[in-house]
């Protein structure tokens, strides 16, 4: 085929067209197919998180464990759940119009610090939990086992985590290298 | 915000999202949640438009930026055979639906930046608009876009 017959080809497929109805729909926040999931994502985690700290103070004794442990188990959460809530803002507001170059450009830097921020907040929320949990604990040596289980659990969750990000910015600077 | 300007924006040039859609995403589903995710960042980006650009940049600049940016769950690897269902509403002669499948197939085996560069040529933008959604040279537009031709070219040749 030379350029008039891919040309042709491609102004030739026929779209199917959206009603002025369907296309309203479309302008709502809560229709947006990736917000809608980070969304049910967030309601869950909150849900999740208020039920445990609720009743960690007195089921899993929380008063008897020092403040800063209690805070730091509390702050792993709200970075958990901030982190979140930056994603959400991320997928809301990807750009402006900008040249694409540009704009790809910004999104890697921001997806960048979303990673990063992505392994930090799982990190806290291992160590705010493991910290917590084992407070006063008196260590035995099936114990001893039974943490380092639990720690390389954490460690192969975060590697596969890094694995997911380092993908995603990997085919994303290929685009911009592609594009540039 | 002037909804009802939105919509006679989209009414004139919500083809080209579709076949955004079309080109950037494997299954019906996906591709509808591709249009709904284009259509809600113009629709947020439409008050900071201050007509700078022709508005067909524009629209592809931020249609583009979605289809690449956006994140989507990975999927079985799927055979790409195009058969153009939800395209053909209207009656065309087999010769060209069969071409259109061909080049459909072919553009779905390039890189995204590369269905980006190709769209825009095949929807016939001067090499200045291209450079201009792109935010590149022109004569670099020229460089790649004779670099993908040849290699669609070669795609079809196999194809065949």
């Amino acid at each position: 085929m030379n350029s008039d017959e891919l040309k042709s080809a491609w102004k030739g497929i026929v779209p199917p067209t959206k009603t002025n109805e369907e296309i309203k729909l479309m302008l709502q926040e809560n229709r947006h197919p990736v917000l809608k999931g980070i969304r049910k994502q967030l309601t869950i985690e909150l849900l999740g998180w208020s039920a445990f700290l609720l009743c960690y103070y007195t089921m899993f004794d929380g008063a008897t464990r020092p403040l800063s442990v209690n805070a730091i188990l509390v702050a792993a959460l709200v970075i958990s759940i901030a982190h979140t809530l930056y994603g959400y803002a991320l997928v809301k507001y990807p750009g402006n119009g900008d040249a694409l170059t540009a704009s790809l450009e910004k999104h890697i830097s921001r997806i960048k610090l979303y990673a990063i921020g992505s392994l930090i907040s799982r990190m806290c929320y291992a160590a705010g939990l493991l910290l917590f949990f084992t407070y006063s604990l008196e260590f035995t040596t099936a114990k001893y086992y039974s943490l380092a289980a639990i720690i390389l659990v954490f460690i192969v969750q975060l590697a596969f985590l890094y694995r997911i990000w380092a993908k995603r910015l990997k085919g994303l600077s290929e685009t911009l290298a592609g594009l540039s | 915000m002037n909804e009802t300007a939105f919509l006679t924006l989209m009414a004139e040039h919500q083809g080209i999202i579709h076949k955004i859609c079309r080109l950037y995403r494997d299954s019906r589903e996906d591709r509808e949640d591709l249009f709904q995710e284009i259509t809600f960042q113009l629709w947020k980006s439409f008050p900071s438009f201050k007509g700078n650009s022709l508005i067909s940049t524009w629209l592809y600049r931020i249609a583009l930026n979605t289809a690449i940016a956006s994140y989507r769950k990975e999927k079985p690897t799927i055979d790409y055979v195009e058969t153009l269902p939800e395209f053909a509403e209207e009656p065309q002669n087999e010769e060209l639906i069969l071409r259109q499948e061909r080049l459909l197939t072919a553009m779905k085996q390039l890189s995204e930046s590369e269905k980006a560069i190709i769209a825009l040529y095949l929807d016939d933008l001067s090499y200045l608009q291209i450079a201009e959604i792109l935010g590149i040279s022109e004569n670099n537009v020229g460089v790649k876009i004779n670099r993908i031709k040849t290699k669609i070219q070669q795609l079809l040749i196999k194809e065949s």
